[in-house]
């Protein structure tokens, strides 16, 4: 089938069970988000995907390809891309060569034509910019293209990171916590741009959130998990009025 | 103290000039290690060591022509790097750098020990790739002298192009700023760094190479590491330019201060290092950045 699919993956450490026989899938062109309580295991889910982990058991497909033969550095060329709850830039590197290396999987070329800087070489460099400089004008960056990314704002470093990952052109997009640190004005533009996203760009967008504002807003379909197992599926309002999640959440036993 | 003609100092000067450059190819490999990976490779004067005895063995005992052997030591040593990478420091990943730091001093240890068993404890001789001298006025030096300084400075220039324009170069400099987000980007981070060490260990064998004609080859010539790594110190551990600069700076110093002050001969690198740390503890270019926590 298209789209992510997570078979029935289990993942301890030590005698933890962080991710426990979960199964999930998610539709291309779709906003899937994640929600669960402090410690459920969301971002496992994402180091699993992201091959940080290697699953005890199940597999994890991306259009019907298993990822699990893929290394980590291999990951990206399946078109999946990340961005990291906090934040994992060059700091020290300009806004725009944090995104020219967001390209990095798209050359093609060797020493030799990068010594002699040959014509199609050139060629390449060009598009490579391009597609950088539209991403900027997409998410608004155009103001601090050669600021050093430890210089800028947090909220700016925080799209900067999402900027990188949709320059390497991805086909689904993993958005750890994209409103964490950020102020209301710049979560609520964060929805907008998820959606833009998707409709604009085309790419699937996976996110694990804990504002409900934004994840009403923005999520076609809603997973919540906890201590690394299914809670509940379906839309926003279905699983926030599920019995099982409001109990996860508040500390209490299941009803 | 002695006063010195102009013709002395420039001799001076170019002796040191040379020494310096010796010490810059071996500082180029420690900060190269140190910038990818912040690990100190407290085994890159024994690595040079070693890049000098493999040239014994290849030229002198094998009878290999000077260049068949030269290339194929650069070969091994590449492969050493490599390997003493993929196979022993990746294992210390995520340890303390202390951890790093005491592999690498026993590394050492381990590299003469095994070089003396091998090509025994004595002074050896390499020969020069070339001979004789050349003489600018009142001021002589050996065509190798020369030679030193020519690499040196190529190796420094093909550096720095490989860094800011190949894929290769720039993929280096991004795992040494994140090597988490390297990973996410399609940078092969294990790869490459097994690589860097490759790199370093070849400019070790360069290095050697260098200067076991000029010293004698024995298991105590990677003792010189330390005045690279004082050299390094001065030029801001973090930068390759600064490393070249700060080894420079000690090497052309320290034949003057040697005949200036002789009771204190072979101190003088440690004293350029003090001063530096004292003034400007940063290094002549800073390049270290304070870890954000």
């Amino acid at each position: 089938m298209n789209g992510l699919e997570i078979d029935n993956v289990s993942l301890s450490f030590g005698g933890l069970k962080a991710v426990d026989g979960l199964s999930f899938s998610v539709e291309p062109g779709s906003v899937f988000t994640i929600i669960g309580p402090n410690g459920a295991g969301k971002s496992t889910v994402f180091n699993l995907i992201c091959r940080i982990y290697d699953p005890s058991q199940g597999d994890i497909r991306f259009n019907g390809k298993s990822l699990r033969k893929a290394k980590s550095h291999e990951v990206i060329n399946h078109g999946i891309a990340r961005t990291f709850q906090n934040i994992e830039l060059f700091e020290h590197a300009s806004l725009l060569d944090n995104l020219l290396i967001g390209r990095i999987r798209h050359g093609k070329f060797g020493p030799l034509s990068e010594l002699f800087f040959t014509r199609s070489q050139m060629r390449q460099e060009l598009a490579h910019r391009r597609k950088a400089e539209e991403i900027i004008e997409f998410l608004d960056l155009e103001g601090y293209r050669h600021a050093r990314v430890a210089d800028l704002p947090y909220g700016v470093r925080k799209k900067t990171e999402m900027a990188r990952a949709l320059v390497s052109e991805p086909k689904i997009l993993l958005l750890d916590e994209p409103s964490s640190g950020l102020t209301s004005e710049e979560t609520d533009d964060t929805a907008f741009v998820i959606e833009d996203i998707r409709e604009v760009l085309g790419v699937t967008v996976v996110m694990i959130e804990h504002d409900m504002k934004l994840v009403n807003k923005v999520s076609d379909m809603v997973l919540a998990i906890n201590e690394g197992r299914f809670l509940a599926s379906g839309s926003a309002s279905e699983v926030q009025s599920d019995p099982d999640v409001q109990a996860a959440y508040l500390g209490g036993q299941a009803a | 103290m002695t006063a010195l003609s102009f013709a002395d100092a420039m001799q001076l000067f170019v002796v040191g000039l040379s020494q310096g450059c010796l010490y810059s190819l071996i500082a180029i490999g420690l900060v190269l290690v140190y910038k990818a990976t912040e690990q100190v490779n407290f085994a890159q004067g024994e690595f040079m060591m070693l890049g000098a005895f493999v040239g014994y063995q290849f030229i002198v005992l094998m009878g290999m022509p000077y260049w068949l052997g030269a290339m194929l030591t650069l070969v091994f040593m590449g492969a050493f790097g490599y390997g003493v990478e993929a196979l022993v420091v990746r294992r210390l990943t995520g340890q303390p750098v202390f951890t790093v730091f005491i592999l690498t001093l026993a590394l050492g240890i381990a590299l003469r020990a095994v070089a003396g068993i091998i090509w025994g404890f004595g002074n050896y001789s390499l020969p020069a790739p070339v001979d004789g001298n050349l003489t600018l006025g009142p001021v002589i030096i050996s065509w190798a002298s020369v030679l030193s300084i020519v690499v040196t400075a190529v190796v420094a220039s093909a550096l720095y192009l490989f860094f800011r324009y190949a894929r290769q170069g720039v993929a280096m400099q991004a795992l040494s700023l994140n090597q988490l987000a390297a990973f996410y980007m399609g940078i092969p981070v294990k790869r490459l760094t097994s690589s860097i060490w490759a790199m370093s260990a070849i400019f070790g064998g360069i290095a050697g190479l260098l200067l076991g004609p000029m010293t004698l080859v024995s298991t105590q010539m990677g003792f010189i590491g330390f005045k690279a790594f004082a050299g390094a110190i001065v030029g801001g551990f973090g930068s390759i330019p600064g490393a070249v600069i700060g080894c420079l700076l000690i090497g052309v110093t320290e034949p003057f201060f040697d005949i200036m002050f002789p009771t204190l001969k072979g101190i003088g690198a440690y004293l350029i290092m003090f001063l530096v740390l004292l003034i400007r503890p940063q290094g002549l270019l800073a390049q270290i950045y304070a870890k954000k926590v």
